[in-house]
């Protein structure tokens, strides 16, 4: 047994021998020593942080810095979690309603990061650097989060909304609203606490920052901001222009024109008359505005966005500066501004119930004056005499020197009856009619009746009497049964009497040529000329206005209205061209505050009211 | 397997009481194949953290032998044999942070059966012998990274045979020999100890890592004849 048992002493020896691997492969690696900075991306923003205590809350830390490994999150010394992650982003949430409102939490966030050295320990999570923070954590209402919003100033050119970076976590967005029905931006960066509401004009500012969580949580804040619309005024120019200036917009940068309207309150009419591209704009001067029409100017910004739609004169009120009425035309004594004479030459003469004015046309203003107890006078065409009255009396002046030259008392006249109207002759000579309608031809220098003749059996005061400039032709138009039913007729002085030669019905204008007497009438747009001693035509104008108004016989214009009242146009008398057009608006319409239109010197003279053109 | 080798012991002690002994023991060079255990450790050394190196790997180590032989006819003699081989690897890598190293330790007993012919009777005696074994391995793995440490042992076995010649001088009872041959081996499946349903393999073929000891076989002996 000896052998078998030297063979297995043998065997148990042998194998105690084992192999012994050897070597050793050593890397000279470069240890990292100080620690480098990291960038890291919360879910909120600052050292204190606000959480509603309402729903779950979820902190979120993250970094782009690939050799973070963990996080680990500690609220007042007790570990919430540890969260290991090769992302770079570490969440964790829990329940924030467990917490105690108001009170300060400590919320120490540890990072753990690699050396970076490539070493064995490195790659093995074994060596690196700890990063810690600590944050203080307040748990509050959910409408106690809301960003407050810290200003609402005009600047460069828009209107800048300020508020408080949102303070909390989970931040999704700031919605930015002005009023609930316009949204201005849906801001998704936490730190971007401004934004320039570019709708901004000047009203309208009802701002409501609201914070949107990942919560699903809306908390909102409000302001109300007014600058008011700009200031504007108007301002008369020359001719029919008119300045109509604004103050610059603090929001020109929101502004990208400006729509301009005209308006007349007094018709509760509006009609848009401009526009005006760019926000730095601050005046516009119309060229052609309208005589006659107290008019109001409306300067509407229009805004680069959230432009809202003019459905009504009171939009148009609510959003749009306005300048005061302002009237196109210079002011005139005013009553019974009918009776207005303009002769040759540079004067026109007219009254009020106090006076009869001489007025430089030359000069535009009214030279002299006389007093007057009676609204009624006249001039004769060559404007060397004025007939006007006093109780009792009659007066000739002279109206070069606006001296009385003679007095024509009341028992100069026949069965010593007053004159109510009367028209006066170069001459002299002239046409009256007194109370008890009874006309005369009538000599106002040798106070002496020539003829006498009723006018169809009737009369009316205001009718319109012209007179020849050689005192022969008389001519009248008056009522002819029922308004307005016109009849002009044609009286001729002839052997001591007064003869009907010739009458037209529904003329409307008409007057004698001052040089050499022709009579010259409208009627169904054309407006005829013809000789009054033998009834022949002379020539015939058609006039395209619906009505003719006046003639100034110094220019040879004629001076009409078209059919919609809106346009005063002014025609050369013999050829018909256009020379000059006036802007207006229902003018001598029963509603209108002017009936009459006079035409002299490039004047234009209506109630109370005149306007010098250029043309 | 203890039993099946005290009943082999015990025949040949038996029929030595009518035949001529020969108790041999030997000592040699082997080189190892072993393909398998070389291509783990490259596969190892893809998946560490840090670029580490084989520092060593399964070279070629000693083994030892021993035998007993009957000797049936002066040409053929039967016997039975035993070897012991063992071999290793490291992977290795160091810097200042720490060290890696994976160590694998490879053992392995062969016992079989052998024939061995006389082919030439002189001063010198040549000898053709193929022996037929069946090799019981253990691999040993240890890993130590830092501070941190963990074993595991395989084992696994596989069936050999190794033709070789032999070239003795006799000096009295003393037989002296020189050994040429080459082992072949078929490998085994190296499995986990204390959990046999798991073994090595390879992580992307899920093909078993075998233990191939084949290689060349350079070995001296030396024998003892016993005539009974």
């Amino acid at each position: 047994m000896k052998p078998y048992l030297y063979l297995l002493s043998l065997i148990f020896m042998l194998s105690a021998c084992e192999y012994e691997p050897g070597g050793l492969y050593e890397v000279d690696v470069e240890p990292v020593t100080e620690a480098p900075d990291i960038t890291v991306n919360l879910n909120f923003l600052s050292d204190t942080i606000y959480i509603p205590v309402s729903g779950y809350t979820t902190l979120e830390y993250s970094t782009p810095d690939s050799k973070v490994r963990f996080a680990l999150f500690k609220l007042n010394n007790r570990q919430l979690s540890k969260i290991e992650s090769t992302s770079g982003t570490f969440t964790f949430g829990f329940n924030s309603g467990q917490y105690q409102k108001g009170l300060p939490y400590e919320l120490t966030v540890e990072l753990f990061r690699g050396s970076g050295s490539g070493s064995l320990a490195d790659k093995l999570d074994a060596e690196g650097f700890l990063y810690s923070k600590t944050f203080i954590l307040y748990f509050l209402d959910d409408a106690d989060m809301a960003a407050q919003i810290i200003s609402v100033v005009p600047l460069n050119g828009s209107l800048r909304i300020e508020w408080e970076r949102f303070s909390g976590v989970g931040f999704r967005n700031y919605h930015v609203f002005n009023s609930v029905f316009y949204k201005i931006d849906i801001i998704s960066d936490q730190n971007r606490t401004f934004l320039y509401d570019e709708s901004y004009i000047g009203y309208n500012g009802d701002y409501y920052i609201v914070t949107e969580t990942d919560n699903g949580s809306f908390a909102s804040r409000h302001v109300q901001y007014h600058e008011g619309l700009l200031e504007a005024v108007a301002q008369k120019g020359v001719d029919l222009t008119v300045e109509v200036s604004w103050g610059k917009s603090k929001f020109e940068n929101n502004i990208v024109g400006y729509r301009i309207f005209e308006s007349y309150n007094r018709f509760n009419y509006f009609d848009e008359v401009a526009y005006i591209e760019g926000g730095s704009a601050s005046g516009y001067t119309f060229e052609d505005s309208r005589f006659g029409v107290e008019t109001r100017f409306y300067i509407l910004p229009v805004p680069k966005k959230r432009e809202i739609p003019l459905n009504s004169y009171d939009d148009l009120r609510y959003m749009a500066s306005s300048t005061n009425d302002v009237l196109i035309g210079s002011r005139m004594p005013v009553y019974p501004f009918s009776f207005f004479h303009k002769p040759q030459g540079d004067f026109c003469y007219f009254t009020d119930i106090y006076n009869v004015y001489k007025f430089d046309c030359v000069n535009n203003l009214i030279t002299d004056s006389i007093t007057s107890q009676n609204v009624y006078m006249t001039v004769s065409s060559d404007g060397k005499r004025i007939l006007s009255s006093k109780p009792l009396q009659l007066e000739v002046t002279n109206a070069e020197k606006m001296e009385v030259a003679d007095v024509i008392p009341g028992s100069s006249f026949p069965d010593q009856e007053m004159p109510v109207q009367f028209v006066i002759a170069n001459n002299g000579k002239g046409v009256f009619y007194n109370q008890k309608a009874d006309y005369y031809f009538y000599d106002y220098l040798n106070k002496s009746a020539e003829a006498t003749f009723r006018i169809d059996g009737e009369s009316n005061l205001g009718d319109n009497m012209k007179m020849s400039p050689d005192g022969q032709y008389f001519c009248i138009r008056h009522i002819k049964g029922i308004w307005p039913n016109y009849l002009t007729e044609l009286f001729k002085l002839e052997n001591g009497e007064a003869a009907l030669v010739w009458s037209r019905e529904n003329t409307g204008f008409f007057d004698f040529e001052p040089v050499n007497g022709q009579l010259i009438y409208f009627k169904n747009g054309i407006l005829t000329r013809m000789s009054p001693d033998n009834m022949t035509v002379i020539s015939e104008l058609p006039v395209s206005d619906e009505y003719f108004f006046d003639i100034d016989w110094n220019n040879n214009e004629y001076v009409s209205l078209n059919e919609e009242r809106d346009l005063i146009s002014i025609h050369d008398l013999n050829t018909g061209e256009l020379k000059k057009e006036v802007k207006t608006y229902n003018f001598a319409d029963n509603t209108s505050n002017f009936g009459s239109l006079f035409l002299s010197n490039k004047i234009l003279f209506t109630e109370g009211l005149r306007l010098k053109l250029i043309y | 397997m203890k039993k099946t080798i005290t009943i082999i012991v015990f025949i040949i002690f038996a029929y030595n009481t009518f035949a001529q002994i020969i108790i041999e023991a030997g000592y040699g060079m082997g080189s190892y194949s072993l393909n398998d255990l070389r291509d783990m450790n490259s596969e190892i050394l893809k998946t560490l953290p840090v670029q580490g190196k084989v520092t060593d790997d399964f070279p070629m180590q000693p083994f030892y032998g021993i035998g007993i032989f009957h000797q049936t006819t002066n040409v053929l003699s039967l016997g039975l044999t035993g070897t012991y081989n063992t071999t290793g690897s490291r992977i290795s890598y160091k810097d200042y942070s720490g060290e890696l190293k994976i160590d694998n330790i490879l053992t392995s007993w062969s016992p079989g059966l052998a024939a061995r012919f006389k082919l030439m009777d002189k001063k010198l005696n040549l000898y053709q012998e193929t022996r037929i074994s069946c090799a019981f391995s253990k691999l040993q793995m240890s890993e130590e990274i830092i501070s941190y440490s963990e074993e595991m042992t395989f084992k696994s076995s596989g069936l050999q045979i190794e033709p070789k010649f032999k070239l003795t001088y006799d000096i009295s009872n003393l037989e002296f020999g020189v050994n040429g041959g080459y082992l072949l081996d078929i490998g085994g499946k190296n499995k986990l100890v204390g959990d046999k349903k798991s073994f090595l393999q390879f992580k992307d073929s899920t093909d078993p890592i075998k233990t191939n000891w084949s290689g060349i076989r350079l070995s001296a002996t030396v024998s003892y004849l016993f005539d009974l």
